[in-house]
């Protein structure tokens, strides 16, 4: 980045790279139309190919007001309110004037207006230099605004002196930046002192400063030519028109080539279907076979753990009941209910005798016990038992 | 017509063509993509599942050999018969036989209708015996322990006379259903 400080005579520039300073050089020149062979020959003398630069205009080529506090204006119409007003705020001297202006925030509650003019002959003359040499000016504007970067200021300092030959500047700071530039006769004392990069300046500080400040720091006025302007619209909407473009030419083409990749998964997972068609049928075939013999076992398997259940049952009930308990009927239906139908000499008794029996649950009276008197036994209640039949 | 208009007229195209790409064709579109990918995505869950059948094949077919000669070897619990005529003819037989040697006295025997469980089919008759308590033990243990593979899933007996007369013999009418399993001939 080449900072260039331009003056009514003199022509500073500084190449820096972050903060840093690489190389500074200084030459005069007599007429406008020296002007842009010295910033090209300038230019070339930095050692390094320069592609941006950033001008900074020294007090004695532009004009600076300051309105405050600031007139009710919202932000996008202050350069307009800065054309209108121009006749009144800024000395014409018969050359057309490049206005700008910006609103700088003083305190929290205050802001001023902070307004620059410049002539447009000198202007254009330096974006010619500029041009000849192959640089984009990236900003234009009076180095007031950018020099306190060139300055260790003591913190919460509210103005800084810059003395400069045989006058003085000085500068108005606010929470926003400079808001105030006066331009007086005769030398101050310098607030602070120059930043440690300056120290590469050999003693020419002074000279450098404007030029190294408007390299590393960007301002919120633009004293850009009308046309310089327009031009530079119509660059950044094709720039943005082309990153815009080709940014869709990007989603379109991570889109098809995400389409390409889903038609290609499935066209080759169709293909491989086909292929392993004839195989798969088989195996499905073989696999089907093979659980349809598995369940035919299984229920072998399951008929022969069911045998022998009602002799294992006739065993148990033998077993449990007791002697003086007769069966009238027993019946075993196939969903395994076991209904039981007997005398007793005491119905409770043998629903308990059958509650031990190991393969049945769930022993209860179906219906009501009747006492009876059975001929040359005696008295015996009837009872039918029902209870669940479980496997073992 | 002026440049102006034409304008005018050019916008409003380029407004309603981008209206209706955007409204009609970018959801067309997704619900293509959309469709297109789960297609894509269900091929590819049954290439794969395709794939481990194909892959399992051999030891599916090692299985498979192992299972049909556990099937092969439960011919001696099949009952006789190539249909169901002759397997109820057969498991009548059996159940007969099995009565006199337990001394029941078979009244009477009805067949059920078949079911078919896989390879085999099951055939199952309803038997109504008499006698006493020793032959139906002795009916249920011949029937229920030697092969083939017979198995009672209802059983009732009832006795008319729960106190018999000391010199009379005890009667116990028996009913029973009795299932088999047989092996069809394929036609």
């Amino acid at each position: 980045m080449l900072g260039l400080s331009v003056g009514s005579a003199t022509v500073a520039a500084a190449l820096v790279e972050g903060t840093s300073l690489h190389w500074a050089g200084a030459a005069t020149y007599s007429e406008l139309t020296d002007l842009s062979e010295v910033i090209a020959r300038l230019a070339g003398e930095a050692g390094k190919p320069v592609k941006r630069v950033r001008v900074g205009l020294a007090r004695d080529v532009v004009q600076v007001r300051t309105v405050r506090p600031a007139p009710p204006l919202k932000a996008r119409d202050v350069t307009r309110y800065v054309d209108l007003e121009g006749a009144r705020l800024f000395r014409k001297n018969g050359a057309p004037l490049v206005v700008s202006g910006a609103l700088v925030t003083v305190t929290k509650t205050e802001r001023a207006l902070w307004a620059a003019a410049a002539t447009e002959p000198l202007l254009k003359a330096i974006v010619d230099g500029c041009t000849q040499a192959g640089m984009t000016i990236e900003a234009m504007a009076p180095s007031a605004e950018t020099l306190p970067a060139a300055l260790d200021i003591p913190l919460g300092a509210t103005e800084v002196v810059v003395p400069n030959g045989s006058t003085t500047e000085t500068l108005s700071l606010g929470v926003g930046g400079v808001w105030q530039s006066r331009w007086t006769r005769g030398l101050r004392e310098r607030t602070g002192t120059w930043v440690a990069a300056l120290g590469k300046a050999n003693g020419d500080s002074p000279t450098v400063a404007p030029a190294y400040a408007a390299g590393i720091r960007l301002p919120a006025l633009s004293l850009l030519p009308d046309g310089h302007r327009a031009a530079r619209r119509r660059l950044d909407r094709r720039r943005f028109a082309a990153i815009a473009s080709a940014g869709a030419l990007l989603w379109a083409l991570a889109g098809a080539v995400y389409l390409g990749r889903l038609e290609a998964t499935h066209s080759r997972a169709t293909t491989l279907l086909q292929a392993f068609r004839g195989a798969a049928d088989s195996a499905l075939e073989a696999r089907r076979n093979l659980n349809q013999g598995r369940a035919t076992l299984a229920m072998i398997a399951a008929a022969r753990a069911n045998r022998s259940r009602t002799l294992l049952l006739l065993a148990g009930l033998t077993t449990a009941l007791s002697d003086s308990v007769t069966l009238v009927a027993l019946q075993v239906t196939a969903d395994r209910t076991v209904r039981i139908t007997g005398l007793a000499p005491r119905a409770t008794q043998a629903l308990a005798q059958v509650g031990r029996v190991p393969d049945l649950t769930d022993a209860v009276f179906d219906g009501a016990v009747a006492h009876e008197v059975v001929a040359g036994v005696g008295g015996r209640d009837r009872f039918t038992i029902v209870a669940r039949l479980v496997h073992p | 017509m002026k440049p102006r208009d034409r304008r005018a007229l050019l916008w409003g195209l380029i407004v309603i063509a981008g209206a209706s790409v955007a409204l009609r064709g970018v959801p067309a579109a997704v619900r293509g993509v959309r469709a297109l990918r789960e297609r894509t995505t269900e091929q590819v869950e049954t290439l794969a599942r395709v794939e481990d059948v194909v892959m399992r094949g051999p030891l599916v077919r090692d299985s498979m050999a192992l299972t049909f000669q556990a099937i092969v070897a439960l011919a001696p619990d099949l009952v006789d018969g190539e249909g169901s005529a002759d397997a109820q003819a057969s498991l009548s037989g059996l159940v007969s036989l099995a009565a006199n040697r337990s001394a029941l006295k078979v009244v009477r025997v009805d067949p059920l209708p078949d079911s078919a469980a896989g390879p085999f089919h099951r055939v199952t008759l309803h038997a109504e015996l008499e006698g006493d308590m020793s032959g139906i033990a002795s009916l249920l243990g011949t029937l229920e322990t030697h092969a083939p593979l017979l198995t009672i899933s209802a059983v009732s007996w009832e006795t008319p006379d729960p106190v018999p007369h000391p010199r009379m013999s005890e009667v116990l009418h028996v009913a029973m259903d009795v299932s088999g399993y047989y092996l069809p001939r394929s036609k």
